[in-house]
Formats: structure tokens, sequence, C-alpha cells
């Protein structure tokens, strides 16, 4: 390297601070030493510094190595900005008359001072691309992206759906399940059930920032050109989106998924709120599992006719799903024991477990038993400790659940699509008491269920009443629930998911 | 390099600049003195590349009588670039871009530390200032330690390179309009040259003052390099 004598290399750079740390801790550490041995009632004769004060926060914070190098580098490159700044100052004066900006003044030392950016080449990302892209046939032309696969919830199901349609349209080299986000680790079984290519980040650059898998992905898609990409839940394939989507306009039609319009303490959170008004000018086509989100998306962002002919609704289907094609529905039957009802879903805060619990303290004669996997950490405890309330863990499969001893399924969520708890709870026959939230009244109305008014969707009272309407008048339970099935068979079954999916312009590729 | 009568030559490059060449003239101007002072021989050249009338207009009337002015219809810089590097006369080329300016021991000191055909001198930092201001450490990059697709997807250097004439002549910047994607043209060609064995080095105790817009050119989201055969063929 050609460097002037007057500077150290780069590599002396980076050692010399770091040398000279250690150097001086050591001589701290003696120094102590003796100064106790010799004035052993003393106070500590050591002064505190600044880079003693540095030295104390490496020792006590459980800093990454590649982070403290990164501090080590910066401070190195602080230190010589200010070694260059008196030369820096009187080039500045010479031609600040002609260039306003460079005063050379020391308010502007300290803005670029607090602006300094190491060299910029990352050590990881283009190592991990190159692996990456191995596994990316040339000829993909649709890549799936995804944010996890194989977790319990509606989202991963949509995503295990969607796949499963996909492998059936195209052959092995021209679709790959990419996961782009971070902790994307689909167990061996659920890996086994997709012959395709799936390929997932986290394998070659786990310690990869969300930047740089944004960055990744906007690597593969230069280098792959997939004409179509579709999110589902990825972050930062709805990232990159919003950040360069425009610059794939011609070459790649995006395709992203949203579901509900989720709100979590007065924060907005998901896809609706985050990137879908930016995200959906670049964008070939958003699908939703209901049409309530399509609605709000429309009245909310102000989308003009021709935004909203990029919207498509395709329901879910739980009937005939393969490998499995069973498209038996379980009759409604009566519960001979005491009342009894049952909530699924995931313990996280929309799903508003703890209401349940509400729920059955006003039901103390009731039984209440509770399913899922607790993702977030609402309060377990307060749930617990309902002497009616049992908490199952997760189930195996749905056929496991002793359905014949419930008289009902019903859901607390603050917010929701068209939620699939709901709908294989009708496909095994109980009847739904579910809020008036989301998407739930597309599929739940007075013939199909019984919804708890908005009104009364916050507080246990409306979901304990209908309950007990549910018990008490089996008749119409049964009615209801065959008619939620008739339209579970018109709308939520494989053939008529894949129907859809075929006419959602530009989606799917020819084969 | 001795034997050739001129020893550097400065490009600018300019397109829709108009009066904001007046700083960028007056700073290169500033580092020719200093070089010539040392004993070199500078060659000025102003490259309009597909000029506006503001950039043609400011040119007419205030370009310093020691600037050679060349006009080409070609709007690509790089290709522009490339177009005007057989008339130059330097045995090191260096070139800026219109809007920026450059610090008074640019020129001498990339001059004095390149040593060979198979290195490109980079100032050691840059000054951003406009849009945002900041500080950019350019890196130093062997070519044989560099992860080249490493640098594909991030640009590390800022603008203003400097390079003898036979590496410009063997190894010219890439045309604007390649294939399925934006493109830097000097980024593109900062990854052939690594390809190709070419050392970037840095000047110490240089600099660059670079315009920023609001929308910025350093970053991933502004300019990107185009589909690469570096990601297909070369293995870091």
């Amino acid at each position: 390297m050609l460097l002037n004598e007057d500077s150290p290399s780069a590599g002396e750079r980076r050692k010399k601070p770091l040398f000279k740390r250690i150097r001086r801790e050591i001589r701290r550490v003696f120094r102590r030493v003796a100064l106790n041995f010799l004035y052993p009632n003393e106070p500590s004769r050591e002064e505190p510094s600044a880079e003693g004060a540095l030295d104390f926060l490496y020792r006590n914070e459980p800093l990454h190595a590649e982070r403290r190098a990164e501090l080590d580098k910066h401070e190195v490159l602080c230190r010589r900005f200010e070694a260059l700044w008196p030369s820096i100052r009187a080039d500045m004066l010479q031609i600040r008359d002609y260039e306003r900006h460079l005063s050379g003044a020391a308010s502007l030392r300290v803005t670029l001072c607090n602006n300094i950016a190491p060299p910029g080449a990352p050590s990881v990302i283009g190592r991990a691309i190159n692996l990456v892209l191995e596994r990316i046939p040339s000829s993909v032309e649709h890549l799936v992206v995804l944010p996890w696969l194989g977790l319990h919830g509606g989202s991963d199901r949509v995503s295990r759906l969607f796949i499963r349609a996909l492998i059936e349209h195209y052959p092995k080299n021209r679709l790959c399940i990419l996961g782009l986000d971070q902790g994307f680790d689909p167990p061996p079984e659920v890996r086994e059930q997709f012959d395709c290519n799936l390929v997932s980040i986290d394998e070659f650059c786990p310690s990869a920032s969300f930047e740089d898998r944004v960055d990744i992905l906007d690597r593969i898609l230069i280098q792959r050109s997939p004409p179509t990409v579709h999110t589902i839940n990825s972050y930062a394939a709805w990232a990159l989106i919003k950040e360069r989507g425009s610059y794939f306009a011609g070459s790649v039609g995006f395709f992203g998924h949203i579901y509900a319009d989720i709100r979590i303490e007065d924060i907005a959170r998901e896809v609706f709120w985050e990137y879908l008004p930016d995200c959906l000018d670049h964008m070939k086509g958003v699908i939703s599992d209901n049409r309530h989100i399509v609605t709000l998306a429309e009245r909310n962002f102000g989308f003009c006719r021709a935004d909203m002919a990029k919207f498509f609704v395709v329901y879910t289907p739980i009937l005939g799903v393969p490998p499995a094609t069973n498209t038996a529905l379980r009759p409604c039957s009566r519960n001979a024991g005491p009342p009894s009802a049952v909530w699924f879903g995931r313990f996280s805060p929309e799903k508003r477990p703890e209401l349940a619990a509400e729920v059955a303290s006003l039901l103390p004669d009731w039984k209440f038993a509770m399913y899922g996997q607790q993702l977030a950490a609402p309060d377990m405890d307060a749930i617990r400790r309902r002497p009616n309330v049992e908490l199952r863990g997760v189930f195996g499969s749905l056929n496991d659940l002793p359905f014949e001893t419930f008289d009902a399924y019903f859901l607390t969520s603050s917010a929701e699509g068209v939620p699939l708890a709901m709908l294989e709870a009708t496909r095994f026959g109980l009847p739904v008491v579910a809020p008036d939230v989301g998407a739930v009244h597309e599929f739940l109305s007075e013939e199909t269920g019984w919804v708890v008014p908005t009104p009364e969707v916050n507080s246990p009272g409306g979901f304990a009443a209908l309950l007990a309407a549910v018990r008490r008048d089996y008749q119409t339970a049964a009615r209801k629930v065959d008619c939620a099935q008739r339209l579970l068979l018109e709308r939520h079954t494989w053939p008529s998911f894949k129907k859809t999916v075929a006419a959602i312009p530009g989606y799917l590729r020819p084969v | 390099m001795s034997q050739i009568s001129t020893d550097i030559s400065i490009v600018v490059s300019a397109r829709d600049e108009g009066r904001l060449l007046n700083a960028c003239i007056t700073s290169v101007e500033r580092a020719c003195l200093e070089a010539e002072r040392f004993g070199l021989v500078v060659e000025r050249v102003l490259l309009a590349a597909a000029p506006s009338a503001a950039t043609l207009a400011w040119s007419d009337e205030r370009l310093p009588a020691r600037w050679l002015r060349t006009i080409v219809a070609e709007s690509d810089i790089g290709t522009a670039r490339n177009s005007i590097v057989p008339e130059l006369r330097g045995a090191m080329i260096a070139f800026l871009k219109g809007g920026d300016l450059c610090s008074r021991d640019w020129l001498w000191r990339s001059y004095k530390n390149i040593d060979c055909n198979r290195t490109v001198m980079r100032p050691e930092l840059a000054i951003l200032f406009g849009g945002s201001f900041g500080v950019i450490f350019n890196p130093n990059l062997c070519a044989r330690e560099a992860d080249a697709a490493s640098v594909g997807m991030r640009n590390p250097f800022t603008t203003g390179i400097a390079a003898t004439k036979w590496l410009f002549a063997t190894m010219p910047f890439p045309p604007k309009e390649i294939a399925d994607g934006v493109e830097s043209s000097e980024w593109h060609w900062t990854l052939d040259t690594l390809s190709k064995g070419v050392d970037h080095a840095i000047a110490s105790g240089t600099w660059l003052y670079l315009r920023t817009s609001p929308a910025g050119s350093t970053g991933a989201t502004a300019t990107r390099i185009g589909r690469s055969a570096l990601f297909e063929l070369r293995r870091c």
C-alpha cells in the first residue's frame, strides 16, 4: 500500500490503541496492588480518566467482539480526523469564500466529528450472497420471502398453503422459498414437507443486520430477476419494496400479504401500517385473507380505483388441503357434561388470553380449556390463578382435541383477519362466540354464530352472556353450526383457494 | 513518468453544475498550483458531458485561461471520460466531479504515492457538505485481500480517483446502460479493477469535499451496481 511516511498503516492504526489500553490496564492493576500493599488504609490514589471510563465500560458491558472492533475502529478514525483538522481548517479557510458551507468553523468540526463513518466494505455480506446465490437457481421465476416457517399461527399457515399451491404449479427449479429475516429456522419435519428450494440467510450469515438482509435481497433480485416476488410478513422484504421498489418496477412483480390493522398499546404495528402505504405504488398485487382489511386500506390511505385493483382477497382453505384431502365436517353435538368452553390460539397480546380468564371468572360453573403456544408474555399468572381455567399447552393435531366435551369455542382477540381458529372450530362442529373485530364478521354473523357487538368486545360480560346462550339453546347452536359449515364448504376449500390464486393477474407464471 | 512531459491531467467532469463549478475549479486550480510548486506539470481539463446551458455559460465566461474545455455529446460520465483519455497528456490522470472540491494537496500527494500501473489512488477521506455533513474514510484495499463481492454489495469508496493513463486506457469505465439495475460507473469500475488485481490505495493526508443532495449519492439506495458476473464467478 502506498502510504505517506507520516501516517501509520491501517493495521498499525487499528492495533496501537488496543495495545496501549492493555498496557495501561496492566500498569494500573499493578499500581493499585502495590499501593494497597504499601498504604492499606488510604483511599485509592487513582484519578478517573476518560480512557479509564472507556475501559471500565468495555469490561462491564458484554460487548460482542465485532462491536468492540467497530468501536475501536471508530475511535481511531475520530483521532485521525482530529489530527487532520488543523490542516482541513486551513484548507477550508482558503476556499470558504467560494463555498460557504466549508467555513472551517469550530462548530463544523463538531458536526463532522459526530458524523464520521468508517470505511464501508462489509466483510460478511459478499461471501454470504455468493453462497445464497449458489442455492437459488438462475431459472427461478417465483420467490417467496418469509420471516419464519413452522411456527403455530395464521400467517405461517397461509405461508404453507401458498407454498403448497406453488409447488403444485411450478417445476422445482422455478420456485424458491427464501428465509430472509433473522431466526428463520424451520424444523426438519417442516422442511421435509416442501420439496422445493428452501434457502435461509441465517445458514450463511446469521449475524446479518436488518439492513444487511435488505441488501442481500436486493442483490438476489438484481442477479436472479425473478418475475414474481411474494413477501408474507417478511419485514426486510417489505423494507426493500419501500426503499428500492421503484428500481425493480420494470423487472420484478412484487406481491405482499396483509392481514389485520393490529395496534398494541396504541402503537400501529404490522405491515398494514408500517409498509403498505409506502409500498403499494411499487407493487403488482396485495393479497389478503379478508375483505375487511382491504376496505380499511382504501379508507385509511385514500387509495383510488387503480390502487384498489391491486388488492386480492384469497380466503384461507380449511378443507381438502393436501396431503390430507379430507373434507369431512364434524357435526355439532350436545355436550352432555358440565358446561365447558375452549379457547385456542397464540398466547400473544392481540389474542387477549387474559380476557378469556376474565370471562371464566364470570362463569364459575363452567370449565375453560385453553390451548396454544406462548409467544409474547401476557400475564399468565392471572390466567393460571383462575380455578376453572385449565392451560393445556400446544396441541399436536386438532383431531386430538375432545370437541365433544365443549359447548362452544370462543375467541377474545382485539384485532383479527378471518381467524383460522374460528374456521377450524366450525369444521369440528363447535358453535363460535367471537367479538366483532377485524374481519370476523366476514364469516360470523347471526346466521353462523354468536357475535359480541363492538361496544362489548373489551369486557368479559358480552362473551359470558353469549356462551351461556349457546349452552341454553342447543337447537339454535346446531342450526348455526350447520350454516357456518356450508359457508366453509363454499369458500374455504383447497380447490377454491387454488382457483382464486390462479386468477390473480401476474402472480403465477405460465409453465 | 519523468520521460513524459506532462505529469498530471486533472479532468473535472460537468453536466448541469452551472455556477457550482466556480468553487470546484477554484479548489482544483489551487491544487494544480501546489503540484506545480513541487515541479510537476499539470494539464487542466473541463470535460463538459452533454452540458446544460448554465454549465456552458459558466465555462464560457469564467473558466480560467489555462484550462482546456472539451464538450462531448455523451451524457454518461464514464463513457465521456473514456473518450477523452487518449487525448490526455498526463502520466497520471485524476478525475473529479464538477460539484465537488479537492484539498490543496490532493494532486501532488496522489502523484507522489502512485508507483505503478496497478494502483488507483483515493483520497484518505471525503468531507460531505451541502445536504448533509459528515466524514467518510476510504479504505486501503489490496486487490489480493479484497472481498470483491462485498465491495459489490456496498461501495466503500467515495468519488475522486487518480491512476496512470495506462490503467484508464486498458480498463475503461463501463457504460452506464448495463443490464438489470441501476449502476454507478466509478463503482463498477472499482470492481472491475479489483478483479484484475489492481490495488486501491489512499493518499494519506488528502481529502475531497463532496457536495451532497438530500438524496445523497453514496448510499446503497442511491447507487447500486447492476447485475455482475462477479457474484457468479468469483468465490471469496
